[in-house]
């Protein structure tokens, strides 16, 4: 359905990239040295579920809702490159009830919160003279904290389990922006290519359960960052 | 100015976002506060814990000193801690009181009520009158789930019906009704065709990948009964299933079986052995069948199914510490065949001193 959505949403940006590609009036806000931009994106999702059958269990009752925010500024260094900064927040939550087939009650409670901190360079390639519409590429280091906290109560025993992942993430996230009315640009990027390192932990109980490291290097296209974020672009100095 | 105004921004933002960060203690201390099991040295049976009244009763041995026991194992809920120790020795002749703190530092405080058992003790329920309904709709022997009876039904269910139920006698007396269940063809395929009628003293802790591990059998007992009796009715069924479905030429019979063991060693040890096992039909009127206990070593010319399988007796010296009792309505359940509906009906089973 996501795939979808976002599949859906690609097509719809180069409609209006064909669009806008037609017009040769140029924005008044030039990608040239003393730039700022700021930009916003973000989500939510509410889901609530009662009585439905998973087959080895039932969830009786089930809350799970979450959001995202997204923001980034930067500032143009010289023509068409500039440099900046971004933060992203996730948070989840969900509370179950589930029955297993023997009629084992079990409570569900699960947090999580993602952090991700980047800075990144940014290059623009305008297409056509009008530079209302530039394909763009942005090249960053991100530092990425992940929480994650469950309790389960099932029996009169309690599990709790938290796990926590660090990771710092290099990577390529290209895309395209049109300036829609002057000075507001909406962007499309997605990640294709990166590295990416971490260390997880996992505690149980409150004693460290386990731990693991990783590496990895990504060449593929990840449909799933696909992202529209709404940018702001203003003169501070003359 | 500006770029102070967007420093203390940043700096807002940064704040909020690393303060909403998930931690261990996200949801708060716990406020669970509960003993989930409670054992005392020189205990018998099972621990019955109470927790509308948050009593916990015991019951010990007759040789046993009340002035002087203390608990072999508590297990509490997750981050509570227990007052006092585990390790420490109380006078159990009136109720002694236990605290539990939970993780959040509320306290709930138990009753421990010790029960000295007689010379000759009997087995609680023992009769079979008493019987509990599972959260999964069948029932089971015994009061409540801390019962000393245990039955397969819990891995029959997932097949078919409980296959050891309730039977009412002249509208009032209540027997234990156990029958060997054919599960059907999807149960041939993995080699478990038949569900014999099991009950026992012990637990049935389902294990799927390995169903024969299920079965923990016996109960901490320590008294010398020399024989046992009990009141029965058997018919053995047809056509007699092998654990694939193959029928076989055999008649099925029934088992019943008082075994008395020493594990302080965490080995099994033989102390006593009474097999009673018949294939008679026996369905006019209950029978009374009594058993005789052999101490030691049994002779050579008994049945070897009748021997421990680990070949250990317990000397002299080594006194029972556990009692398993065990019916059947199958003699070869546990190999997964017997005769289709092969019916064992037992009451008022009574060891004898």
């Amino acid at each position: 359905m996501n795939k979808h959505l976002i599949l859906y949403l690609c097509c719809q940006m180069f409609c209006i990239t064909f669009l806008f590609a037609q017009t040769t009036k140029q924005p008044n806000v030039l990608l040239t040295k003393g730039i700022v931009f700021f930009g916003l994106s973000g989500g939510a999702s509410i889901r609530e579920t009662e009585n439905q059958d998973l087959f080895i269990f039932r969830i009786k009752e089930q809350q799970k809702s979450g959001f995202n925010v997204f923001v980034s500024g930067g500032y143009v260094l010289g023509n068409d490159f500039g440099v900046g900064g971004a933060f992203r927040y996730d948070q989840s939550r969900l509370t179950r009830t589930a029955v297993d087939q023997d009629g084992i009650v079990s409570d569900i409670k699960e947090a999580g919160t993602i952090l991700t901190s980047s800075a990144y360079l940014k290059y623009f390639i305008p297409l056509g003279a009008s530079k209302r519409i530039n394909l763009y590429n942005i090249a960053g280091v991100a530092w990425v904290n992940d929480n994650n906290l469950n309790e389960t109560l099932t029996q009169q025993v309690l599990t709790r389990t938290y796990t926590t992942i660090n990771s710092v993430q290099l990577g390529f996230s290209p895309g395209i922006q049109v300036f829609i009315i002057d000075g507001f640009a909406t962007e499309l990027g997605v990640n294709i290519a990166g590295i990416s390192g971490g260390a997880k932990k996992v505690y149980v109980n409150g004693v460290e359960d386990s731990k693991s490291n990783r590496l990895d290097i990504d060449l593929k296209l990840d449909i799933l960052s696909a992202s529209i974020s709404f940018y702001y672009y203003f003169r501070v100095n003359n | 100015m500006g770029t102070f105004k967007v420093n203390q921004f940043i700096g807002i933002i940064s704040i909020a976002l690393f303060s909403g960060c998930v931690n261990e203690n996200y949801f708060g201390a716990s406020a669970e506060k509960k003993i989930l099991a409670f054992t005392l040295t020189n205990q018998t049976g099972n621990t019955n814990i109470i927790e509308a009244s948050k009593t916990i009763r015991v019951k010990v041995s007759a040789d046993a000193m009340l002035a002087a026991l203390k608990p072999t194992q508590i297990t509490l809920s997750t981050f509570a801690k227990i007052a006092p120790a585990i390790d420490i020795t109380r006078d159990f002749s009136n109720p002694v009181a236990y605290t539990v703190t939970a993780e959040d530092g509320t306290t709930e405080t138990y009753m421990v009520v010790v029960e000295q058992e007689g010379a000759n003790p009997q087995l609680e329920n023992s009769s079979f009158d008493q019987w509990y309904t599972t959260p999964k709709g069948y029932e089971e022997p015994g009061e409540n789930a801390s019962s000393i009876w245990a039955t397969g039904n819990a891995g029959v269910v997932t097949l078919g019906d409980a296959n050891v139920t309730p039977f009412t006698i002249n509208g009032i007396d209540r027997a234990a009704k156990l029958v060997t269940a054919d599960l059907g063809s999807l149960a041939g395929l993995v080699g478990q065709r038949m569900g014999a009628g099991s009950m026992f003293t012990g637990k049935f802790e389902l294990d799927i990948a390995n169903p024969l591990n299920s079965t923990k059998f016996g109960i901490s007992y320590s008294a010398k009964p020399k024989q046992f009796s009990v009141n029965y009715a058997y018919a053995p069924g047809t056509p007699y299933l092998d654990k694939d479905g193959q029928v076989l030429s055999k008649t099925d019979s029934c088992d019943i079986y008082v075994l008395l063991e020493n594990r302080e060693s965490g080995e099994a040890k033989r102390v006593a052995t009474g097999w009673f096992r018949s294939g008679k039909k026996e369905i006019d009127a209950f029978k009374t069948v009594t058993v005789d206990l052999w101490y030691g070593t049994l002779p050579n010319d008994v049945p070897a199914y009748q021997k421990p399988t680990n070949g250990l007796y317990a000397n002299s010296n080594e006194k029972a510490t556990h009692i398993t009792v065990v019916f059947s309505s199958s003699y070869n359940g546990a190999f997964f065949e017997g005769g289709t509906n092969s019916t064992l009906v037992v009451n008022n089973f009574a060891l004898i001193y």
